[in-house]
């Protein structure tokens, strides 16, 4: 998402992350990402399960997705962090994107960590959704 | 896995960021948001 975010800037689209990972957790993560969006903390996943994103099948959070993701990140040479100690890796995440009228217009809930929607396609949401919005 | 949910209205929330900062839904009515759920920090 970082290296997108020319693109969401260019589209004026505001990104919150969210973590059902505690605070202490998220302001880590900030500090070791450099991340340039807020990240907000949903320890009891009301947010997550609204959106449909529950606990992802074995097979789906291991399973080869998973691993050309983790590939392709080892191959640019980004070392991915270990999740905490005892955290739910099992937990999807997703992506949702809003109108400014408060209407979903793109509800994506990833299978795996590799499974997220592209650029391409939130430009496509976006530019469809504004001309109806 | 797409949803639904498309086209109903956004579920509200309150929720504090990293440096506690409140955040709520309306307040970002009137322009475009994109809400990225983590699997988990890693």
């Amino acid at each position: 998402m970082q290296q997108h975010e020319h693109i969401v800037s260019e589209l004026d689209i505001h990104v919150l992350i969210v973590t059902f990972e505690h605070g202490g957790v998220a302001r880590a993560y900030v500090e070791e990402s450099g991340l340039p969006w807020p990240i907000l903390v949903d320890e009891s996943r009301a947010l997550y399960h609204a959106y449909g994103m529950l606990r992802g099948r074995v097979r789906d959070i291991w399973g080869p997705r998973t691993v050309w993701a983790y590939a392709k990140e080892f191959a640019k040479g980004r070392v991915p962090r270990a999740p905490s100690r005892g955290v739910d890796t099992h937990q999807l995440g997703g992506d949702v994107l809003i109108d400014p009228s408060g209407i979903v217009r793109l509800l994506h809930v990833g299978s795996g960590p590799g499974d997220r929607p592209s650029v391409a396609t939130l430009l496509a949401a976006r530019k469809t959704a504004g001309r109806s919005a | 896995m797409e949803s639904d949910l498309v086209g109903d209205s956004a579920a509200a929330f309150s929720l504090t960021d990293a440096d506690g900062r409140v955040h709520r839904l309306a307040d970002y009515r009137g322009r475009w948001l994109l809400l990225v759920f983590h699997r988990h920090l890693g």
